[in-house]
């Protein structure tokens, strides 16, 4: 499936991998977005871009099981070994060295003599290349497994072919004594201040491998690893380090704001500070900002579109890492997409954007669903039928299992593995907070609940709770808020936390601190229209035009917790005839506006919203008159909506 | 290297499936480009040239010998590598002398010289030796080397390995010969000489001047190469006879027949033929007293294409007045049988007899022919570098002094094949290489080089005893190439249709 809207993203991937004028190594490339945002699926995308071209590794660091900066750079050894066109095949005995007699539990650490008979024995007995390959793929634990299958089968295929190919190489004594000798030789030169036999320092590795908790030898091991991958790729890539036109070598970490992955990249950068010609251009993904705690000027968070180059004082130092928030997908990317589907009913991928908010998983899984659906009702729902759906069955050799669109999507969402049944207690008190408008709102919810105490989020709830969050409570919701809304609205409305209680409750909290956006909001989502509209009539050519819209576009966001049963414009007209308001009076036209914008915010109200838009048209522009100070604020709604009905037809 | 084929469509919208692919500069895409070219051209060469050097390889690859044109020419070191047809017997001879030569100078750690016998090893219809003269020359030569070398190497050394230098029927390939032979001179065991040379054709004296010039300074000692031309090539000497002594002996023989009076001159005019080029002159220059104002050509061996035409009007015009009584004949032996039915066929055949005057290294008449000729009244006279009763035990005309040891030593080589001695191939490569031979053992020296033997081939004279089978030969300053001593009996044919001069023939010098 095509990406889209990332490809400025992938042009920063080749800034970083070309060589710059100065021989500063590039910043880290953090691509930062939500679950969903796509950021797995653009570095999948990035290692089919650079497959065949330009090195790489492609690890995801939120592997289970325990693995450390040793099993990140065999992994990473063991990818970037993969045969690639100009660049050769890189080899990396000097880490394979290491992580044999790291390995060797059996070393007599008391007796020096002994142990380095013992190693002499291990490293005689595994001369030859194709065993060090098996040494790293060994070596790299699970982080191989956790690849995108498009790059597992290559990696395999590869495997088996250097290995077959360099058997006899590695079978002949010379090559033999040339690969372990130079890589046995150098650790003679590392480890330790001043030069000694190789021997040695091998003998120092395993125990600082196997007695990582005294003093600091965990991180003596790994500075010593570091430098030998370091080594082994410089000497690898030799003279096409200088080679200016050739990129550099490409190492892709998805979930790098892991504890292993923060770690990790942080050793990575300290590395490569006194490095000339820098080989590796490093590309991380994050859910969340985890550098609070690197000093800012060795940061650039970078705007959408805006390049790496640009607006950067020469004078000053290179950032070590740049962030670039992946945007969301634009509209225009969402009819883009959907031209892979080309039944599809027009106005469909419209309802899904507004549903999804531009999330590439969401827009994507809803329309291949939406694909699947043979008939849409008159009135409202369709995406409801959409999420209803069983997601495609998984293939047979994957241990993936099938879901409804809905679940699988908050399974996304949320986190939550395919072998986990979803958490109860979680998602209750999740799905009871979708109701609040704002943070403070759902954390008052959350610590009703007990599972939320004031010290701070406890288990899985704290990660969850970030996909609810929205920095403006007036935007439009997220696509997980959205779907536990849709859970809150299943409930009984009048049960313990049925819909009717809970926003009960919120009103009356907003009541008492006086907010009375959010009372509003709260007694529109209780269907209150009459007090609703009368307010917002009320303020009609009393407060001024700015301040009105935003009242009325704060307030209209209100959710429903009715199923849309008719095409929106009669929705619209029989609830504003319920409150018996004259159509034709301002109170009758603010009511409408006000059952209008509702409707229109919300993804689940039906497909046929032109002559919705073309009555909110007509009812801006009628009240347009009542604001002699700044009439032109309501005909440029008005105007926009009649862009919107046009669309929409 | 195992690369996994790349995704033409990109997985990211608006960006080629190119994007990250390395850009190569243009002028190393030029380099590279052109590197594999040359790469690819230079193994495509390669292959074609290993091709061509098995698909024309004759024997061994390392045989020394390249198909062309059907011939296998070259220089063959180990003469045993291949066989030529009809010489298979003589080579392995040689190939047993060489081996004995080699034996023995390893044993006594003494360095053996070689010396090639440059001629045609093949013949075909087109070619200017028979494949009996071939075989002839290849024979004599090898006589001459058991005599040098002594039975079983016993001999003073330096020894002398024998080596045969192939340029093909019609001696076109010589360049390519004579450089392997140039590239043998510095060899541990060098070339010191080259002997044969092939007929008088314009690639001998080719072949020759190139030696000449040649750094090497190889001796060359012709066997059959009569022409005047290569009288004024440096480092050149022959053991026949030139041109101009055959028409002497002619001319010597004329004087004792009085009935000889007018003679037309007949010559083949393929060009670029010496010998008859040379011998036309010699007629012209010597016997002009003899010479009717006109003469007759025809197309004979010196243009295969064209081979023995034009005899006809000839038939004709010794007929008509006034009527010669003597052909003075310039042409090859290989085309005399031809001109002689031809004459046969004349209608004035029983008013005149015809004699047909020749000079040639030797001379075989098919009994035959013969018989057609006395029936006809034609008779062959020539003067040649051997007379066929020189073999015979009843010698009818007197015989040269060193003849007998080199019939010995051929009859010993056990041919089986007596009558190869007839046309004169065999002895004048014989005393070709007793010359060299001689040259070598006059300039020994602890390492002898090809310019060593040359400057002392003018020296081979006065106390210098060349054992050479057609004369005494001796090679002096004043007559260069021409051999001071030669015999060049007079034969006729019909034995009987004619006197024959009983006394000393005429001796070069």
């Amino acid at each position: 499936m095509t990406i889209h809207h990332r490809r400025h993203a992938v042009e920063l991937v080749r800034e970083v991998m070309a060589h710059g004028r100065d021989s500063a190594p590039p910043p880290v490339l953090i691509f930062e977005g939500d679950r969903g945002s796509g950021k797995t699926a653009l570095l999948t995308g990035l290692a089919s871009l650079l497959d065949g071209r330009v090195p790489y590794a492609h690890i995801d660091l939120e592997a289970d099981g325990r693995t450390g900066t040793p099993e990140v750079l065999y992994a990473l050894a063991f990818h970037l070994g993969r045969p690639c066109p100009l660049y050769g095949t890189l080899h990396f005995p000097r880490l394979a060295v290491g992580k044999l007699v790291m390995d060797d539990d059996t070393l007599d650490l008391r007796d020096r003599d002994r142990a380095r008979q013992q190693i002499n024995a291990l490293l005689r007995e595994h001369r030859g290349v194709d065993r060090l390959v098996t040494t790293l793929r060994e070596g790299a634990g699970d982080l191989p497994a956790v690849l995108p299958a498009s790059v597992q089968t290559p990696v395999r295929l590869s495997t088996r072919l250097l290995a077959s190919v360099i058997h006899r190489l590695a079978s002949a004594a010379w090559s033999s004594r040339f690969v372990l000798g130079r890589a046995q030789k150098w650790y003679g030169a590392h480890g330790a201040p001043r030069p000694r036999p190789p021997v040695e320092t091998l003998i120092d590795l395993n125990r600082w491998h196997r007695r990582p908790g005294e003093a600091n030898n965990a991180r003596q091991r790994d500075d010593l690893l570091w430098a030998a991958f370091r080594a082994d790729l410089a000497a690898g890539l030799g003279r096409r380090l200088r080679r200016p036109w050739m990129p550099r070598c490409v190492v892709l970490i998805d979930n790098a704001d892991t504890r292993l992955g923060r770690h990790f990249l942080i050793e990575l950068a300290r590395g490569r500070e006194t490095v000339q010609d820098e080989p590796l251009a490093v590309v991380a993904t994050s859910r969340a900002p985890f550098l609070g705690h690197l000093p800012e000027a060795q940061q650039r968070l970078l705007a959408a579109e805006e390049p790496l180059a640009s607006g950067r004082d020469t004078d000053q130092p290179r950032p070590r890492w740049v962030r670039y928030p992946l945007p969301a997908l634009t509209e225009a990317d969402v009819v883009r997409m959907a031209r892979e589907h080309p039944d599809l009913e027009p106005r469909i991928p419209r309802q899904i954007q507004q549903l999804g908010q531009g999330n590439p998983l969401v827009v994507s899984m809803l329309l291949a669903a939406a694909h699947e659906v043979s008939s849409w009702p008159e009135g409202g729902e369709e995406l409801a039928l959409a999420l209803a759906r069983l997601e495609p069955a998984p293939a047979d050799d994957t241990d993936r299992r099938q879901f409804t669109v809905e679940e699988r999507l908050i399974r996304h969402l949320l986190g939550i593995p395919d072998a986990n049944p979803l958490p109860v207690d979680e998602m209750d008190i999740l799905t009871t907070c979708a109701a609040a408008r704002t943070v403070e709102q759902a954390t008052a919810l959350a610590m009703r609940s007990g599972l939320l105490t004031a010290d701070g989020y406890a288990g899985r709830l704290g990660l969850m709770f970030d996909s609810l969050r929205s920095a403006d409570p007036d935007a439009d919701p997220p696509p997980l808020r959205r779907l536990l809304l849709r859970r809150l609205a299943a409930r009984d409305p009048d049960g313990g936390d049925g819909w009717n209680r809970v926003h009960a409750l919120l009103r009356d909290q907003c009541r008492a601190r006086d907010d009375r956006i959010g009372e509003l909001y709260h007694a529109l989502a209780l269907d209150q229209l009459e007090e609703v509209s009368g307010h917002v009539a009320a303020g009609v050519g009393a407060v001024p035009a700015a301040e009105w819209l935003a009242m009325l576009r704060a307030v209209t966001r209100a959710p429903t917790r009715r199923p849309h049963t008719a095409p929106p414009a009669q929705e619209a007209h029989r609830l504003a005839r319920s409150t018996g308001a004259d159509p034709e009076s301002r109170l009758g036209r603010v009511t409408r506006l006000v059952v209008g914008l509702r409707l229109a915010a919300d993804p689940f109200t039906g497909r046929l919203r032109a002559d919705l838009h073309d009555a909110l048209k007509r009812d801006y522009r009628a009240l347009a008159l009542h604001f002699p100070d700044d009439q032109s604020l309501l005909v440029a709604e008005a105007n926009r909506h009649k862009g919107w009905a046009d669309q929409w037809r | 290297m195992a690369v996994r084929d790349t995704a033409d469509v990109s997985p990211v919208a608006g960006v080629p499936p190119d994007f990250f692919a390395p850009r190569v500069p243009r002028s190393r895409r030029v380099l590279r480009l052109a590197t594999a070219t040359v790469a690819v051209a230079g193994l495509v060469a390669a292959s074609a040239l290993a091709v061509n050097v098995v698909v024309n390889s004759c024997g061994s690859l390392r045989s020394g010998l390249t198909r062309v044109d059907g011939e296998c020419v070259g220089v063959l070191t180990d003469v045993g590598a291949h066989t030529f047809e009809g010489l298979g017997d003589v080579q392995q001879r040689i190939r047993k002398q060489n081996e004995i030569v080699r034996a023995k100078s390893a044993a006594e750690k003494q360095p053996y010289v070689r010396v090639a016998l440059l001629s045609p090893m093949t013949a075909t219809a087109k070619s200017f030796m028979s494949r009996a003269q071939v075989r002839h020359a290849v024979q004599g030569a090898y006589v001459a080397q058991v005599r040098a070398n002594g039975s079983a190497g016993t001999n003073d050394p330096p020894l002398v390995e024998l080596i045969l230098a192939n340029v093909g029927s019609r001696q076109e390939q010589w360049r390519r010969v004579v450089r392997e032979l140039e590239r043998l001179a510095d060899d541990e065991n060098p070339l010191v000489a080259v002997i044969g040379m092939g007929t008088s054709v314009a690639a001998t004296r080719d072949a020759a001047r190139y030696l000449a010039a040649s750094p090497t300074e190889l001796p060359m000692i012709a066997g059959v190469a009569t022409a005047d031309d290569f009288r004024e090539i440096d480092g050149f000497v022959r053991a026949s006879p030139s041109d101009t002594d055959y028409v002497l002996a002619l001319k010597a023989y004329l004087q004792t027949r009085g009935d000889l009076r007018k003679g037309m001159v007949v010559f083949d005019e393929s060009e670029p033929d010496l010998y008859v080029r040379s011998l036309l002159a010699a007629y012209r220059r010597l016997l002009k007293e003899y010479l009717l104002p006109y003469e007759r050509s025809f197309v004979g061996a010196g243009d295969p294409g064209q081979r023995a035409r034009f005899l006809e009007p000839i038939a004709v015009s010794v007929c008509t007045n006034p009527q010669p009584d003597m052909i003075l004949y310039a042409g090859r032996a290989l085309d005399l049988d031809d001109f002689v039915n031809t004459l046969a066929s004349r209608q004035c055949f029983t008013q005149k007899p015809l004699t047909i005057l020749v000079g040639a290294t030797g001379l075989t008449v098919a009994p035959e022919t013969a018989a057609r000729m006395a029936q006809t009244r034609i008779t062959i006279v020539t003067a040649a570098s051997v007379h066929p009763s020189w073999f015979t035990d009843d010698a009818t005309v007197p015989v040269p002094k060193g003849l007998a040891a080199f019939v010995e030593t051929f009859r010993e080589a056990g041919f089986g094949d007596d009558d190869a001695l007839l046309d004169g191939y065999a002895l004048t490569h014989h005393d070709a290489m007793a010359t060299a031979v001689t040259a070598i053992r006059l300039a020994k020296r602890s390492k002898l080089s090809a310019a060593d033997v040359r400057g002392q081939l003018l020296n081979l004279n006065k106390d210098v005893v060349i054992p050479s089978a057609g004369g005494e030969l001796s090679y002096t300053t004043a007559r260069r190439a021409d051999p001071v001593g030669k015999w060049v009996p007079v034969t006729v044919v019909p034995a009987d249709a004619a006197p024959v001069p009983k006394g000393t023939p005429f001796i070069t010098g």
